[in-house]
């Protein structure tokens, strides 16, 4: 087969009727889009901070836990402006960028999310036992007889809290991953 | 882009769509999913486009992106196209393109790429810009991808 042949071959395809794409449902379709999926599901969290720092922060005033309800501010806007920088981040990929530019951002974009969901994990596992302990307010009011065990808990949980994120990730996005750095180190790589 | 003109425009470049597409699914259900998603990513980006680069251009980057980018749902079955005996000899014209169609599917992702532009009969300066790599680096892959395809196509590969 000499090398034309395989234009020549590749020249009936255009010879076949197009099946045709349905329009209509185009505009209220949901994407599936790898960044599209990861925005949505970023958007989601900002949504829910949003609704639950707020109720919270109302939560512990109504309690009178006036202490708690100050962290809890401080801690919700930093993950809404941490959010919002993230969604920034990733609208700045465009599906119109050259093959090898669009793959690389892909890839870029699951390792911050899995970096985010690293720290967000690690973050929320140890807040959350603190919480459920009263950890933080004993030790505010310096009640903690042993402080020492309390870190060793928290790091113990924290180290946990990253081997569970980095096994849901490896299952949900490990394929993923593996394919586009495959992709874009193949692309680029000068023969 | 209004969504009539937007119509008459994605019929225009359906056949580019789908072929596209098409190399890189398994299934219609797949193919389906693919070419629905091109069209909304271009109907999404429309906006953006500036005019910088040829509609085609544009066309086959966001197709490709979107196939080489895709999450697929789960397992997909192998088409029973690929169970076909791909060194029979006197092949018609539609054996001849499922060969052809076979062997794509046996070459890398990446790869498949790079060929399907040359297949579709795009000047290595543009292979370049669709692709982000170097015209030199194109020709080069270019060669190697076309060796690779005759030598499963002659059941070699």
């Amino acid at each position: 087969m000499e090398e034309d042949d395989l234009k020549n071959i590749w020249k009936m395809t255009q010879k076949s009727a197009a099946e045709k794409t349905d329009i209509s449902s185009v505009y209220t379709s949901k994407s599936t889009n790898l960044i599209d999926k990861i925005l949505d599901t970023i958007k989601l969290e900002q949504r829910m901070n949003v609704i639950l720092f707020p109720a919270i922060v109302i939560f512990f005033g109504v309690l009178e836990e006036y202490l708690l309800a100050i962290i809890s501010l401080v801690l919700g806007i930093g993950a809404i402006l941490y959010y919002r920088n993230l969604i920034l981040k990733l609208n700045r990929s465009s599906v119109e960028h050259s093959v090898v530019d669009y793959l690389n951002e892909c890839y870029l974009s699951i390792r911050v999310f899995r970096r985010h969901y690293l720290t967000i994990g690690v973050v929320m596992f140890i807040f959350g036992f603190c919480m459920g302990s009263n950890l933080v307010s004993d030790l505010f009011e310096g009640e903690v007889e042993n402080l020492t065990k309390v870190v060793i808990v928290s790091i113990g949980i924290g180290v946990l809290a990253f081997i569970c994120v980095h096994i849901i990730f490896y299952f949900l996005y490990g394929k993923n991953v593996k394919k586009l750095k495959e992709s874009v180190e193949a692309l680029r790589n000068e023969e | 882009m209004g969504k009539e003109f937007f119509k008459v425009f994605i019929e225009q470049n359906q056949a580019i769509i789908n072929r596209i597409c098409r190399a890189y699914s398994n299934s219609n259900e797949e193919f389906k999913d693919y070419t629905q998603e091109v069209a909304l990513q271009l109907w999404k980006s429309h906006e953006k486009f500036q005019g910088n680069s040829q509609v085609s251009t544009w066309v086959y980057r966001v197709a490709l992106n979107v196939c080489l980018s895709h999450v697929r749902k789960k397992k997909i079955e192998t088409s029973p196209l690929l169970d076909h005996d791909v060194t029979q000899e006197n092949e018609s014209g539609d054996d001849q393109l499922a060969t052809l169609y076979i062997a794509l599917k046996r070459i890398k992702e990446s790869d498949r790429a790079i060929i399907l532009l040359y297949l579709e009969d795009k000047s290595y300066k543009e292979m370049a810009e669709i692709l982000g790599l170097t015209v030199s680096n194109v020709g080069v892959k270019v060669n190697r991808i076309k060796n690779e395809l005759k030598s499963i196509i002659h059941g070699r590969g």
